[in-house]
């Protein structure tokens, strides 16, 4: 049954992922509208509590420079989806990162190598915050990230995450597992929404004048729905529709890798990041993952990928990375990254797994 | 032929308790019963509560104080006899005239075991692979989201076996409260037979224990049942099971469609 997805015609199946980012843009616009919303407002909240601090700050007689963030940020380029800015990051006495520099453009699939322990983990995981950075600062999207904010789970729900391990949710099934961001995030994007409808209503008994307009909000039956339309549409898509009703662990690697990256899909996220997605797999079972992460590089996502699949590395990056030490040694095409490596560091890991 | 008429009297004894005391034991019983079930269900809310606090005071500085509580609440039920802590609560704590004495026994046992659930839970919370955390909360799920929908199912599972001997336990331990004059199932026995002789003594004692053990075996059979249920998610399970589990989650999303069907065809009718 699932050999013969695995060997659907690669051109057929990239017109299905297209299909699916196509079909998505519009949700996922409409979606990434509504997070806008939703952030600007937990900032709005956030900002007084940053006036506060600063106003503390003042009183200790130290100087604020009024634009010190704007002086951090760097230009402000509308291709760039990400950018991290100097990152450190230490356990301990650890130093792991040590000032990481680097943007990710739309549209951009860029693939993270280098030696074991050097800190490729733990720069894709400072870029949803999963790990709070020492020091350095990450803009996604035109916003800074902060991890001890309430705004982070919005802009999280816009980067997916696909891990080594998998960790699809172990007491829910296939389809759960797909549906229970989307319903969970859905119903408390609804109740907020209904919050300020009633607030609205009650304001307009009092006020004759107050001409805002209440906002409407789906009921949610309508959320559940539409989560497990697209759950199943997802699902469709990689041939795994007869698996929905099965838990995780009667599952195979290669199908829960690829279940794992359409639950992160469900959340229509802007980036992907993926890390070692398929050095827990069987051999056999590594070539589904890759082509299911293929045919969403084919059909436009933002990826950043850690791998060591150097062959997949050199089909589908536009960009490589070779992280060492903490710091970016080298950063290039991959045809020229692999073909004509500077860095020593470098060709001596080239050489290790090439 | 003495054997025979030992053992009719024997059960000659047992009937007369049961016909002759039946009020007296029922009345244990009953108590027995309403200081274990209430215990119970206190001893697992607070469990819960001081748990998550616990789980969640890890990576929380506003959670130092609670944490603190917490963490002196467990210490000190666990590191003293809940003989001493009944006393405590009965002849200082809560000698007030005319408290009902069953509710300072259902609030002494809640509370030692809820320490006892809260451990349990604790390390049962910190038994699930902390990948399920970061999955929910790489998905933009909130941390009690996560908690709630991902972990806590998970963790309860894991700790099933350890609070049904928690409660178990519980329950036998109840049989102290005969020190606070309470009439339960034991001080019941004790009170039916005292005067007698010794071997009169015996039988309502014994029948006393008939009860006990029904009791905890109905509860391990429930225990039993949820245990299994929880189970569902695990791995190697039979084909029937995959069936089961298929049926369920089908008509799962079968009311999520008439559901909406529902509310389509309500926004029609207003329309
Ligand atoms: N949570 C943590 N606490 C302490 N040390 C950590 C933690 N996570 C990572 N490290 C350390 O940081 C270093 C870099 O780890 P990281 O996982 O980023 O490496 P990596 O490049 O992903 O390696 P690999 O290829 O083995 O996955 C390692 O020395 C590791 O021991
Ligand atoms: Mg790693």
């Amino acid at each position: 049954m699932e050999k013969d997805e695995a060997k659907m015609p690669a051109g057929e199946q990239a017109d299905v992922f297209e299909n699916i980012i196509d079909s998505a843009d519009a949700v996922q616009d409409a979606a990434a509208e509504n997070n806008a919303d939703l952030i600007e407002e937990a900032e709005e909240s956030g900002a007084e509590e940053a006036q506060e601090s600063t106003e503390a700050e003042n009183d200790n007689g130290q100087e604020v420079p009024e634009n010190d963030k704007e002086a951090v940020l760097p230009d402000c380029d509308d291709d760039v989806l990400i950018s991290i800015t100097d990152l450190h990051k230490s356990f301990g006495k650890n130093e792991v990162l040590r000032g990481v520099t680097t943007q990710v453009k739309k549209g951009e699939k860029v693939v993270i190598i280098g030696p074991s322990g050097s800190g490729k983990s733990t720069l894709l995981r400072c870029l949803n915050m999963m790990e709070t950075p020492t020091s350095g600062t990450i803009v996604f999207d035109g916003a800074p990230l902060d991890p001890k904010h309430s705004s982070i789970n919005l802009h999280r729900r816009s980067m997916g995450m696909v891990f080594q391990h998998f960790n699809l949710f172990n007491n829910l099934t296939v389809v759960e597992n797909i549906m229970l961001a989307p319903v969970k995030t859905g119903i408390a994007d609804m109740k907020k929404l209904r919050r300020k409808a009633f607030f609205l209503k009650l304001r307009k008994v009092f006020d004759k004048n107050c001409t805002e307009e209440i906002p409407s909000y789906p009921s949610k039956a309508e959320i559940r729905k539409k989560a497990l339309d697209n759950a199943m549409a997802l699902l469709e898509r990689i041939g795994l529709s007869d698996k929905a009703a099965a838990y995780p662990s009667t599952l195979s690697g290669g199908q829960k890798q690829r279940i794992a990256i359409v639950r992160a899909l469900a959340m229509y996220p802007r980036v992907m990041l993926f890390d070692e997605p398929t050095s827990a797999l069987d051999p056999e079972m590594v070539g589904e993952v890759l082509e299911v992460i293929k045919e969403l590089a084919e059909g436009g996502m933002t990826m950043v990928i850690v791998t060591h699949e150097i062959g997949f590395a050199r089909e589908v990056a536009t960009r490589v990375l070779f992280i060492d030490e903490g710091v970016i040694k080298e950063d290039a095409p991959p045809a020229e990254l692999f073909g004509a490596p500077k860095d020593a560091r470098l060709k001596e890991f080239l050489s290790k797994v090439l | 032929m003495e054997g025979p008429s030992a053992f009719e009297k024997f059960f000659s004894d047992i009937g007369r308790v049961f016909s002759e005391y039946n009020d007296f034991l029922l009345t244990g019983l009953q108590n027995t019963l309403i200081i274990s079930v209430g215990a119970a269900v206190l001893g697992l809310v607070l469990g819960v509560i001081v748990a998550i606090i616990k789980i969640a005071a890890v990576n929380n500085k506003k959670l130092r104080i609670p944490e603190v509580i917490c963490n002196i609440y467990v210490g000190v039920i666990r590191g003293t006899p809940v003989a001493l802590q009944l006393f405590i609560m009965a002849f200082v704590i809560l000698a007030i005239r005319n408290f009902p004495i069953v509710i300072t026994a259902i609030l002494t046992f809640g509370i030692n075991s809820g320490a006892y659930v809260a451990e349990n839970l604790r390390a049962g919370i910190q038994s699930v692979d902390p990948g399920q955390t970061e999955a929910g909360r790489s998905l933009g799920l909130s941390g009690s989201t996560t908690m709630a929908s991902v972990v806590l199912p998970q963790a309860v599972k894991n700790v099933i076996p350890a609070i049904g001997n928690e409660l178990i336990a519980l329950i036998k331990e109840t049989s102290i409260v005969s020190m606070i004059s309470i009439i339960d199932l034991t001080n019941a026995a004790k009170l039916i037979g005292s005067g007698n002789n010794m071997a009169t003594y015996l039988v309502p004692m014994l029948v006393a224990a008939l009860f006990y053990l029904a009791i905890v075996y109905i509860l391990t059979f429930f225990l039993r049942l949820i245990e299994k249920k929880l189970r569902e998610s695990e791995q190697h399970i039979s084909d029937k099971k995959i069936a089961k589990v298929k049926a369920k989650t089908e008509r799962k999303l079968a009311r999520i469609n008439s559901a909406y069907e529902k509310a389509v065809s309500k926004r029609k009718e207003a329309a």
